[in-house]
């Protein structure tokens, strides 16, 4: 089909005078962030490790739901669904068939992929809150269907083998786990946005009919861009299943989960890279700290304040981050180390 | 295939009971300026939608360059062929910048596998400066004055490098001037050997850069020829003014005609 030269619009000619943002504050910022992640388990207790496995968990999810709804503009509210069947596939695969967990995983992924190729066929050519309305039903269908079938053990639900390990190992296991997942989508996302199918999502997410005059093929990045989006989705219902060590359809397939990772990825800002994951940082962080303090009205609270962010930041968190003078912060962390290595040759731009 | 570029062979168009377009033929020769005129609803949007892809033809057939393209091809299809197109109300892409939204017409319509890197760009520059948005390729789309957001439009139609241009009433809304440049314009992009099918109420447009004139009412084909013969066609009066003032018309014609064989 298309070819994926890499050439989009936030790339420059070759020799074009334009001013180019620096990129240098963001490449600080990421080394700086994922040092601090990567050597926080570290100094984390068990249940702060718990808590962020989560929370990656939701990012994952929430930079999902952002490739097909805050690129291409395909509110795919129901997109829990690929959560809950991932986590079955391990479920199942992993105590019916023995198959080995990393085995399982892949599976989950690639089995949610065909399931959102097969059902995207029909339903992403229903435009706006149709497609929205589709995936809600396609959430709902499948929870049923997993509750009913033999394998899955209906409402009983599947509890999952237990690794032979130590539980503090298991607990880093989950983390750098999740984080490796989320790296990667988050990665995965950059390289979209990057490339002619950012470009192209957005076209479409703007005006799908212009965008297929103009030689988009928009049901073939539909396509793509949701099973991409089912693939990382699946997997961290795969990691969860295996980390919770028991799943269960009320759980999985849950329409308060779907709600929740929709939300961060507008929250954090929908349409951009790291939006979604700070969203579901801050929003599970919050949500974290309100249910430990105010336990009977946790939803109340957290509810309230989801009405007053969307009010007062519609256009996401990260529109503010922008603003904020990064410059001055990358100016100051460029002399720190230009002081180190006074030796080295000064000019690179 | 002949000279043609594009032949339309009893074109029907129906939306449930309501048929838009009725048994339409035509045919453009390649490198004119082609003119489709006609009251309000008379099927001429219609009938490019038809075009490119976006309705079904529900009778007759349409062929690009010989190749039938009707019922056979996707719009995204025949945008890469090498048709491109404006809407009536310009839809340039809203969340994109200026020079994004032309990069999507350079980028997207290129030859099979697309183009490549370095002439998508030196494409966009081009097309960049022949729009005259040189100094506003940043912007998002919705922070421009109305001209300039159809010129963008027209841009981005342009960067596909179409062999055919459909230009739904690019100049409607226009001032006088910015009618003049975009005329300008049109004429510069026939001239680099684009055939052009044009939609537009302004007949000085319409006069001044057709070469043929196709007249449409209530989805049926009442005339074609140039533009002079077109505008002296007592149906195509009846058309516009009414039957009424095509009938008082030729009364006065007859008038005139006795007073100067007296």
């Amino acid at each position: 089909m298309t070819a994926q030269q890499p050439s989009i619009a936030t790339n420059p000619a070759p020799g074009a005078k334009r001013a180019k943002p620096s990129r240098r504050p963001l490449i600080i910022a990421l080394v700086l962030l994922s040092t601090f992640v990567v050597l926080l388990p570290a100094v984390l207790g068990g249940y702060w490790m718990r808590v962020l496995t989560v929370v990656f968990i939701f990012a994952i999810m929430a930079e999902s739901v952002n490739i097909i709804a805050g690129y291409a503009g395909y509110n795919a509210l129901g997109n829990a669904v690929f959560f809950g069947v991932g986590a079955y596939i391990v479920g199942v695969t992993t105590t019916q068939l023995n198959v080995p967990f990393w085995a399982a995983l892949l599976l989950a992924g690639l089995g949610c992929v065909a399931y959102s190729v097969v059902i995207g066929y029909p339903i992403l050519r229903l435009s706006g809150r149709y497609f929205l309305m589709a995936t809600l039903g396609l959430l709902e269908i499948t929870r049923e269907v997993v509750l009913n079938l033999d394998i899955t053990g209906g409402a009983q639900g599947i509890a999952t083998p237990v690794m032979d390990v130590s539980p503090e190992f298991a607990n880093r296991l989950f983390y750098y786990l999740a984080l490796a997942v989320l790296a990667t989508v988050v990665w995965v996302t950059w390289w979209i946005q990057r490339h002619n199918m950012g470009l192209a999502l957005r076209a479409i997410k703007f005006d799908e009919e212009a965008a297929r005059t103009m030689g988009i093929n928009s049901t073939w990045y539909k396509t793509q861009a949701w099973a991409v989006s089912a693939f990382f989705t699946g997997l961290a219902g795969g990691v969860y299943a295996y980390f919770l060590a028991y799943i269960e359809p009320a759980s999985v397939f849950e329409i308060a989960t779907s709600v929740r990772m929709y939300i961060e990825h507008v929250f954090g800002g929908a349409g951009t890279v790291f939006g979604p994951v700070l969203g579901a940082l801050i929003l599970e962080l919050l949500s974290e700290f309100v249910w430990a303090r105010f336990t009977e009205i946790h939803y109340l609270i957290l509810g309230s304040l989801v009405i007053l962010i969307t009010l007062f930041v519609p256009k996401g968190l990260i529109s503010y981050i922008r603003k904020i003078p990064v410059h001055r912060l990358d100016a100051w962390v460029i002399g720190l180390f230009r002081r180190d290595s006074a030796g080295r040759e000064e000019s690179e731009d | 295939m002949g000279d043609n570029i594009l032949e339309a062979r009893g074109v029907s168009i129906s939306f449930g009971g309501v048929q838009a377009v009725k048994d339409v033929s035509f045919e453009v020769p390649r490198g004119v300026i082609f003119g489709i005129i006609g009251p309000n609803g008379a099927g001429k949007t219609t009938l490019l939608n038809g075009i490119s892809g976006l309705v079904p033809l529900s009778a007759g057939h349409i062929e690009f360059e010989g190749q039938r393209i009707s019922g056979t091809k996707k719009p995204h299809q025949i945008a890469r062929l090498g048709i491109g197109r404006t809407f009536q109300v310009a839809r340039p892409f809203d969340g994109l910048t200026v020079r994004e939204n032309i990069a999507v017409g350079a980028v997207f319509a290129g030859k099979v596998g697309g183009r490549k890197h370095a002439e998508v760009w030196s494409l966009v520059d081009e097309v960049m400066e022949f729009v005259g948005n040189a100094d506003k390729q940043d912007s998002l789309v919705p922070d421009l004055p109305v001209a300039q957001r159809k010129r963008v439009e027209l841009g981005r139609a342009v960067a596909i490098r179409p062999k055919l241009l459909l230009l739904d009433e690019v100049m409607a809304g226009l001032n006088q001037r910015e009618v003049e440049s975009v005329m300008e314009m049109v004429r510069r992009i026939r001239d680099r050997g684009t055939t052009i099918i044009l939609i537009e109420h302004i007949m000085k447009a319409v006069m001044g850069l057709c070469d043929t004139v196709m007249v449409l009412r209530s989805g049926q084909r009442i005339c074609v020829g140039t533009p002079s013969m077109v505008c002296a066609d007592d149906q195509v009066i009846a058309a516009y003014l009414g039957d009424r003032y095509a009938k008082r018309k030729a009364d006065i014609g007859e008038l005139e005609q006795g007073h100067a064989q007296s």
